[in-house]
């Protein structure tokens, strides 16, 4: 058994060497022609928070991380706000932001009826190790390492090079946070989306807006402009519940909702894909949003 | 925890040195942490159907124990009574109570009578098609009297919750493997190395070629209705790829793993892609499944030797039942009954034995008639994949429907057919390597054996490649959800 093992050792080092290689090799790689890598984009906004404050915050998935730039907003704001970002992830960032940068005045928060439906891990192996003990305990240690493991593994994959080969634009962050991923919609682009509300979800929602209320922190949930073959996903009573779900919370005082999601201005050619805004449709709706804004903070 | 998982990757070596260290100590304590680990495995699924198997185990060790005791021909026939009743009766809850309650409405909306009735939501527990139909070949063997029972209580729940074939398969006969679990087991080098070499074909085979084919299955199959006919086509390839190799590959890693612990579990596919009939592609597609219904429900109706109208019904029972025991779907008793369809003409004929040896054997290549027969065969079985895959019989009827146009003379039109493109590439490599190895258990079983150590590594690095490179997106492997 000692001699299969030996084998076995010896058989998996080049496997080893070779996964070494890639996970310092293709982020360095991929970055000049993919633009910077989930981990860099992770990395600036915690980076950037740590160093300064802001009057407004932008959060939610990424939707807003896209389609909200804080440069066309009239307040000091930065786009906090990334891909598959649910209202956990929300919730440690805002706490992060009170720990370690100043508390903003306000919130803009993406509210989408899938946002609900599911908690992202991907990313545990770089917001983990940024949040407190609270966020790694949802998920347990087995889970943290699996999610480590899959970043590593993810970087054997070679596809990614085919970026390279590509002549579409290279997707870059700004430095207030949004991320530009040029692309052309299509009419048949289509996405399923599950309209399930999970307790674990609600809770952090709740808790968002309870501290929020608490250091007075005014909320702007924003649904952002949704194109109908997305909202062929959801039926008429899915659409009216969000609505009556969404609607419990602005009876709080310093809670608002934009719902930009079946009433906007924005057609086909403005969306990069089946949901996300481009960049020049992405700072008409900010010019849109901050308008908005202002409208209702003038009435208060 | 699947085993294309990390959680599997450090579960395994753990287990694996602690049973072969145990293996110096007695066969019980050995056949006890198996069985522990075993079942440790089956509750990272969900524990609670933990008690389901291990009364499942209880009952039938129980059964065949009174079985033996037993002489008067009505208590055993009760007690194999009771025994199929617990088990079948336990996987017609789990798995049929919701469907034929839903049809039993259907039934009486159809006839103008609306009746309300709530539906449970149960959750399937994962292997209860496997595991039933295992401990029940126990029984029955054993009131065959085809094998004694066993009288120590923990390798009969070794064997009925051994973890490399407790979720997926192959459906092991206690007189294959039973017997195992009462021999001492001493590690094999060579046996090990096999086993890993299965393992390696069987994760490059669900990874690389079953996981990408189910991406571009699922694309074709949820948008059918606007593709043209040649995309419909492409995603019946995808899918009977994406089964096979899902499948197939799930049945090799359970039979390397088994290697590993020095067992021999059932070979469960044979190459089925290249039989020449359908008839030949049934000895060779989940082998211990249709075995297990020739052996337990053909046979004891009287096969084919009780006239040709029992014969017929005999034939259509077997599948229709192989098909329902795939889900609570009408389209798998559809698929079956195709299936069923396909093999009479050649049972009727007295055909369907006529390839009972490996197409080309000692040749590079098929003759054309065999490269005919092959194309047909497969030809069949695509349409047959179409029920089994599509959601509801209409839309498998609008699927061949989709086909049977002149649009299959032009490109695919579906979304992503310049990326699946690296995928059929793939796919045609894999065909490649399982025509080589065809007459071998699995297709690399002595690829490159007889050759230096470099190039048969070389290959196995190439495989690991592929897999970290073409890792489709992960899926369940398919027989989970049966």
């Amino acid at each position: 058994m000692i001699l299969f093992f030996k084998k076995i050792l010896v058989f998996s080092l080049p496997v080893y060497a070779y996964l070494i290689l890639c996970s310092f090799l293709m982020p360095k790689i991929i970055a000049i022609w993919q633009g910077p890598s989930t981990a860099t984009q992770i990395k600036m906004p915690f980076d950037t928070l740590k160093k300064e404050g802001f009057e407004m915050v932008v959060l939610g998935n990424s939707r807003t991380y896209r389609g909200v730039n804080p440069d066309k907003l009239s307040f000091n704001a930065f786009n906090f706000s990334h891909d598959n970002d649910s209202f956990n992830q929300i919730f440690y960032k805002l706490e992060f932001i009170r720990e370690k940068s100043t508390t903003p005045k306000y919130l803009i928060i993406g509210m989408d009826l899938f946002q609900f439906s599911f908690i992202a891990h991907k990313r545990n192996y770089a917001y983990a190790p940024r949040f407190s003990a609270g966020y790694s305990q949802d998920f347990g240690f087995p889970e943290l390492v699996r999610s480590l493991a899959g970043h590593y593994l993810d970087q054997a994959d070679l596809r990614k090079l085919s970026a390279c080969f590509s002549d579409r634009e290279t997707p870059f962050q700004r430095g207030n946070g949004q991320y530009i991923n040029p692309g052309t919609s299509r009419k048949t682009d289509s996405v399923s989306r599950d309209s399930r509300r999970l307790d674990f979800q609600v809770q952090y929602l709740d808790r968002l807006v309870d501290v929020c209320k608490s250091e007075d922190i005014t909320i702007f949930f924003v649904t952002m402009p949704t194109r109908q073959r997305e909202l062929d996903s959801y039926t008429e009573d899915q659409l009216d519940d969000f609505n009556k779900f969404v609607g419990r919370y602005l009876m709080r005082e310093g809670v608002f909702w934009f719902n930009y999601g079946t009433e906007h201005p924005f057609s086909l050619s403005d969306f990069t894909d089946i949901t996300h805004l481009n960049e020049k449709a992405a700072d008409r709706f900010s010019e849109m949003l901050d308008a908005d804004i202002r409208q209702v903070l003038e009435a208060r | 925890m699947i085993f294309n998982s990390i959680d599997f990757a450090v579960f395994l070596p753990v287990v694996f040195l602690i049973y072969w260290s145990l293996a110096k100590r007695s066969l019980r304590v050995q056949n006890l942490f198996i069985a522990f680990a075993s079942y440790f495995f089956y509750s990272c699924w969900d524990w609670r159907f933990v008690f389901l198997i291990l009364f499942s185990t209880v009952i039938d060790y129980l059964v065949g124990r009174k079985l033996m005791l037993a002489t008067n021909a009505v208590t055993r026939k009760f007690l194999l009574g009771a025994s199929i009743s617990v088990n079948i009766g336990t996987l017609g809850f789990f798995k049929y109570y919701d469907f034929f309650l839903s049809n039993f409405v259907n039934a009486f909306h159809f006839f103008g009578q609306e009746i309300q009735i709530s539906s449970i939501e149960i959750i399937l527990p994962v292997g209860i098609s496997f595991y039933t139909f295992q401990t029940l070949s126990y029984t029955i063997d054993v009131y065959r009297r085809k094998i004694n029972p066993i009288q120590e209580f923990i390798p009969f729940a070794a064997f009925v919750s051994f973890f490399p074939q407790l979720v997926a398969g192959p459906i092991e006969r206690a007189q294959n493997l039973l017997p195992q679990f009462q021999n001492k087991r001493e590690f094999s080098y060579e046996m090990s190395v096999n086993g890993l070499r299965q393992i390696l074909w069987g994760l490059f085979k669900k990874i690389v070629i079953a996981d990408n084919c189910a991406v571009y299955a699922n694309e074709i199959f949820n948008t059918s209705e606007s593709l043209n006919g040649s995309a419909l086509i492409l995603g019946a390839v995808f899918f009977a790829f994406q089964i096979y190799c899902d499948f197939s590959g799930y049945s090799d890693i359970a039979i390397g793993l088994s290697r590993l612990f020095g067992f021999n579990l059932m070979k469960n596919f044979s190459f089925p892609y290249f039989s020449r009939d359908i008839a030949e592609f049934w000895r060779r597609w989940h082998i211990s499944l249709s075995t297990w219904f020739r052996d337990y429900v053909y046979f004891p109706l009287g096969g084919s030797r009780c006239g040709r109208i029992k014969s017929i019904r005999n034939v259509f029972i077997i599948f229709l039942l192989s098909g329902f025991w795939h889900g609570p779907n009408w389209t798998f008793v559809l698929w079956g009954a195709l299936n069923a369809i396909y093999f009479l003409p050649l049972m009727l004929a007295g055909k369907n034995r006529q390839n009972l040896d490996i197409v080309a054997k000692g040749f590079k290549f098929p003759s054309i008639k065999d490269t005919f027969s092959i194309g047909c065969t497969f030809g069949l079985t695509l349409l047959a994949w179409i029920f089994f895959r599509a959601d509801s019989i209409d839309h498998a009827v609008d699927y061949i429907g989709g086909i049977a146009s002149f649009s299959v003379f032009e490109l695919p039109d579906f979304v992503g057919f310049g990326k699946s493109i690296p995928v059929m590439f793939c796919v045609l490599f894999f065909v490649i390597v399982e025509w080589i190895g065809r007459e071998n258990e699995y297709a690399i079983e002595k690829l490159l054996l007889k050759r230096r150590r470099a190039p048969r590594h070389f290959f196995y690095y190439f495989l690991i490649f592929l897999m970290l490179t073409f890792g489709g997106d992960k899926q369940d492997f398919i027989y989970f959800q049966f």
